[in-house]
């Protein structure tokens, strides 16, 4: 669309208000965005040159990188991180395909029931499916490591939930989900007329499967694959459960520990820092390519207008191997650990399961949690932060989508950066930079708030909403907006009437996703941390890293009772857009 | 009513701008079924949007009544909002999640018309398109034709001073389509609805409107009546698109009075009234070559019938004379077949001197 640079200048009612209309958008948004984006990023490189390593501090100095890159330590952590990230990627991928596969194109039986149990893992906050597992793991007092000794008569326990294979077993059941919802569109909406094309062409199921089915699917499964090694890369639950405790640290625990406990006692900012800097430059780089594989995506269109049914292969009598499958999966995922997380939340203290615990049992954990003000108060901030977070979030996706897409705003591009940007900031280091921002701007009192916390999380789940508003902005025909402007309607009205309307279903499904992942999301929130603003997944954390893992399960199992209504919320509302935006494709 | 002046519009693409309206001018007078023309890509329906105020021009003026709209020295540009206008589009654009009342009643509703006034006048308005008693149902419960209408009655409602149609009927199956063709056409007869239409479809253009103006390459070619642009068109882009044409070059051509002869493939012929146009080309159309018994009088030339097509009202004949094939058709209740040695007659009235259009500038 051509834009002249008219606006600089003219009739004064008409110049200033199309003046004020063009650069409103850019310079409201563009600024929220860097304040939320840019400003900890740049404090966090700052501080890394400071020798405090706070960022108004005096002096400048290169001794945090000396010291972080010098260190033998430091390569070990990152070759950890490494084999974490891309060995839970297998995990995931591997799983996440095949189930993405049975369910979109083959005959397999309860296709609903699958689907329920290979989302619902998400209800499981991965902090509590690595505390599940060290219960059901752990050489000394593990569950299945007690039964399979009992079986083989082995002296001591055969696994040990403590190592790196540990990690990135529990690391890739938690990512399934996300792996096949990333994957199952891809499949489902591949047009079955490409396949039959290729048949009709004389060529075989093999070549088939090869030429044409792989080729068109190729961008999604690398586009899912580097999505997934960058969760690898900043995810600190599952390794800070299971790999803290015994010393081995992958680069998001190991930035953790220097800020809450390191040896000297005081946060090692410098450090973190300097740390933080290589953290980023590794994400952002996946995180680009991640954007070119989507791009590449979208180049192959596979959705076309018409309704179909996908063919659906015959599983004949791998039907049922096959569904089992996934209920081995469910059951690892979710029922294992839950149910040890049950089972203890229910004794007084920890003990191997047996018959002669039952006696045993109470509900004092859960009085507990209930009669405690400080677990009450969690909860309370919990469900705050994460209702203003995802209102956030929402308004601003639909903002930025609409910029980005619908605008011509000058600065529309940078703003796309901003909002996609946050995808390669960890947890972590929007934690790290919101501390050095709001110690830095003190005259905004929100350091030890659950508004920081808020912000972190908005921040965090921006990238996702706003791709997903992206998503459905392009399936909004412009002819609806601009129908709209030619019946007189200026932009509020546009909005109201009909973009909000239309997306509404997204916005939905945006708003339910950002709000799960915002009460099950603990890095941020644990170094955020201050008296006010503890939310339920840091509560949970204190008591496990304290030595109460009773006290711990009980806040879990009402944690995971919350987000399983949300998560359920969510699929409806979900299922609801897909059912709208078929019906809006005009 | 509205005046397009010196209208250049440019987008930016990959490796240069790409100039999508070329200089482009006309003046529509209120009452008018004016229709832009053209093979698509032809910058027709860039021109519509620049119109409504969808697309912003890189230079000239537009005025819409008295209100100057675009004003590309000035700086001015009006958003579409505000400018008087009402537009259906391709897509319909009917907004699915809306009753068929709210989509119409929607323009009345941005400039805040009063409940009980807007309902009656969306009622009038339904009435007009036929869809009175439709008011309560969901927009996505209605056919294609349906939704057209809907479009159609949201873009008439408030009554705006311009109505813009870009190819509205494109979507339609054939047989709707000549129904709301003909629908439209009494419309524009009882409304006297000022009135910009685009389409690639030279049946639509020829039926409903007053004036038509033909685009390529981002420029207007040719501006005229159905008749005047199908009859006697200045240039070949045009004389093809309209309708089947036979264009006979002319070696040369000799001026006598408003008459002349031109040098044919075909032998002389004599062009009863050049206008005072020269050319290289000399047009006719297939169905105004007549077949006679006659043979080697002027403007008569004689041929064989090579293959005949059988069309129902009509038949299609391909002549051989010499070595130029001619296509003619003739009503069907006479009949030649193939192999026959029959007289065409092309009359020196019908004859038209035309051109390349090339050298010519758009403007008209």
């Amino acid at each position: 669309m051509a834009v002249s640079d008219s606006g600089a200048t003219g009739p004064a009612w008409q110049g200033l208000s199309w003046r004020a209309a063009r650069w409103l958008p850019l310079s409201s948004l563009g600024t929220l965005l860097a304040w939320l984006v840019l400003v900890p990023l740049a404090l966090v490189l700052v501080s890394s040159f400071r020798p405090t390593g706070f960022p108004l501090d005096p002096g400048w100095t290169i001794g945090n990188y000396v010291k972080t890159y010098g260190s033998a330590e430091f390569w070990e952590l990152t070759a950890n991180t490494a084999v974490f990230a891309v060995g839970s990627t297998c995990m995931a991928l591997t799983l996440g395909v095949i189930i993405a596969w049975l369910v979109e194109r083959t005959d397999l039986p309860h296709k609903g029931w699958v689907r329920a149990m290979v989302i619902l893992p998400m209800a499981t906050p991965p902090v509590l499916m690595a505390i599940g597992w060290v219960m059901l793991l752990s050489p000394r007092t593990g569950f299945f490591n007690h039964v399979l000794q009992g079986l083989f008569g082995l002296e001591a326990a055969p696994i040990n939930i403590y190592s790196l294979g540990g990690m990135i077993f529990v690391e890739g059941l938690a990512l399934v989900p996300s792996t096949f919802l990333i994957l199952s569109p891809a499949f489902r909406n591949m047009d079955p007329s490409l396949e039959e094309a290729a048949f009709t062409s004389g060529a075989g199921l093999f070549t088939t499967l090869r030429r044409v089915f792989l080729p068109l699917l190729t961008p999604t499964l690398m586009a899912a694959a580097v999505f997934l090694l960058i969760v690898g890369f900043l995810v600190f639950d599952i390794p800070g459960t299971i790999g803290m405790p015994v010393g081995i640290f992958v680069l998001s625990s190991r930035v953790v520990y220097l800020a809450n406990d390191s040896p000297s006692g005081l946060p090692e900012y410098g450090l973190i820092s300097a740390m933080a800097v290589f953290f980023l430059v590794i994400v952002i780089t996946l995180a680009w390519s991640y954007q070119r594989m989507t791009r590449l995506q979208s180049r192959f269109v596979t959705v076309t207008g018409k309704g179909w049914r996908a063919r659906s292969v015959r599983l004949g009598r791998w039907r049922w191997p096959a569904f089992g499958l996934v209920v081995v999966y469910f059951f690892l995922a979710v029922a294992a650990p839950l149910a040890i997380l049950i089972w203890t939340s229910l004794t007084p203290y920890q003990a191997p399961v047996s018959l002669d615990m039952l006696g045993k049992l109470t509900l004092n954990n859960h009085f507990d949690f209930f009669g405690n003000s400080r677990a009450v108060q969690a909860s309370i901030n919990s469900v705050v932060i994460a209702v203003l977070a995802a209102t956030g979030v929402a308004a601003l996706s639909v903002l930025v989508s609409w910029m980005v897409i619908r605008s011509r705003a000058p600065g529309r591009k940078l703003v796309d950066v901003l909002s996609f940007l946050p995808i390669a900031v960890p947890g972590t280091l929007i934690g790290v930079g919101l501390v050095y921002v709001y110690l830095t701007v003190n005259f905004i009192p929100i350091y030890g708030s659950i508004w920081i916390i808020m912000i972190a999380y908005t921040t965090n789940y921006l990238s996702f909403g706003s791709r997903a508003t992206h998503g459905v902005m392009l399936q909004l025909h412009s002819d609806l907006e601009e129908a709209a402007k030619v019946s007189g309607a200026g932009w509020m009205r546009t909005m109201r009437r009909i973009v909000v309307p239309l997306a509404f279903p997204a916005i939905m499904a945006v708003w339910i996703w950002v709000l799960a992942h915002c009460m099950r999301e603990l890095t941020a929130a644990l170094l955020l941390q201050g008296a006010h603003n503890t939310t339920l997944p840091v509560l949970l954390w204190g008591y496990w890293s304290g030595g109460e893992p009773n006290k711990a399960a009980a806040v879990g199992v009402w944690l995971v009772l919350a987000m399983l209504a949300t998560v359920a919320a969510w699929q409806i509302a979900a299922a609801r857009s897909r059912s709208a935006s078929g019906r809006e494709v005009v | 009513m509205l005046t397009v002046a010196n209208l250049h519009v440019a987008y930016p693409v990959a490796g240069g701008v790409f100039r999508a309206v070329k200089d482009v001018s006309f003046r529509v007078e209120a009452g008018t079924f004016f229709t832009l023309l053209g093979p698509s890509g032809c910058g027709k329906t860039t021109t519509l949007r620049s119109v409504a105020g969808l697309e912003t021009p890189t230079a000239g003026r537009i005025t819409i009544g008295n209100t100057p709209v675009y004003d590309g020295e000035a700086k001015l540009v009006m958003p579409p909002q505000r400018r008087d206008i009402g537009m259906v589009f391709q897509s319909y654009a009917v907004w699915p999640h809306m009753t068929v009342a709210e989509n119409v009643g929607f323009p009345l509703e941005a400039q805040r018309t009063p409940a009980a006034d807007a309902r009656r006048r969306v009622e009038e308005a339904l009435a007009l398109v036929g869809l009175a008693d439709y008011a309560d149902r969901p927009a996505t419960m209605l056919s294609g034709g349906q939704q057209q209408r809907v479009a159609l009655a949201r873009a008439l409602v408030k009554g705006a001073a311009l109505l813009l149609l870009d190819e509205p009927l494109s979507n339609l199956d054939a047989k709707l389509r000549e129904q709301m063709r003909a629908e439209l056409r009494d419309l524009q007869e009882r409304l006297h609805q000022t009135t910009i239409y685009v389409t690639h479809d030279q049946e639509e253009a020829l039926a409903l409107s007053d004036l038509i103006a033909f685009m390529q390459h981002g420029r207007i070619v040719e501006l005229g009546a159905p008749q005047e642009l199908y009859l006697r068109p200045r240039h070949i882009s045009p004389a093809r698109c309209l309708g089947q044409a036979e264009l006979l070059e002319a070696r040369s051509v000799t001026m006598n009075g408003a008459s002349a002869v031109a040098d044919t493939p075909l032998g002389p012929l004599t062009i009863a009234d050049t206008d005072g146009r020269s050319g290289d080309r000399v047009m006719i159309r297939p169905e105004q070559i007549e077949i006679v018994d006659a043979a080697n009088s002027p403007n008569i030339v004689a041929g064989e019938v090579e293959k005949v097509t059988f069309g129902g009202k009509i038949v299609e004949y391909r002549v051989a004379v010499g070595e130029r094939r001619l296509t003619v058709q003739s009503a069907s209740t006479a009949f030649r077949a193939a192999g026959e040695t029959v007289g065409l007659r092309l009359p020196p009235e019908k004859l038209v001197l035309l051109q390349e259009e090339a050298a010519e500038d758009g403007s008209a």
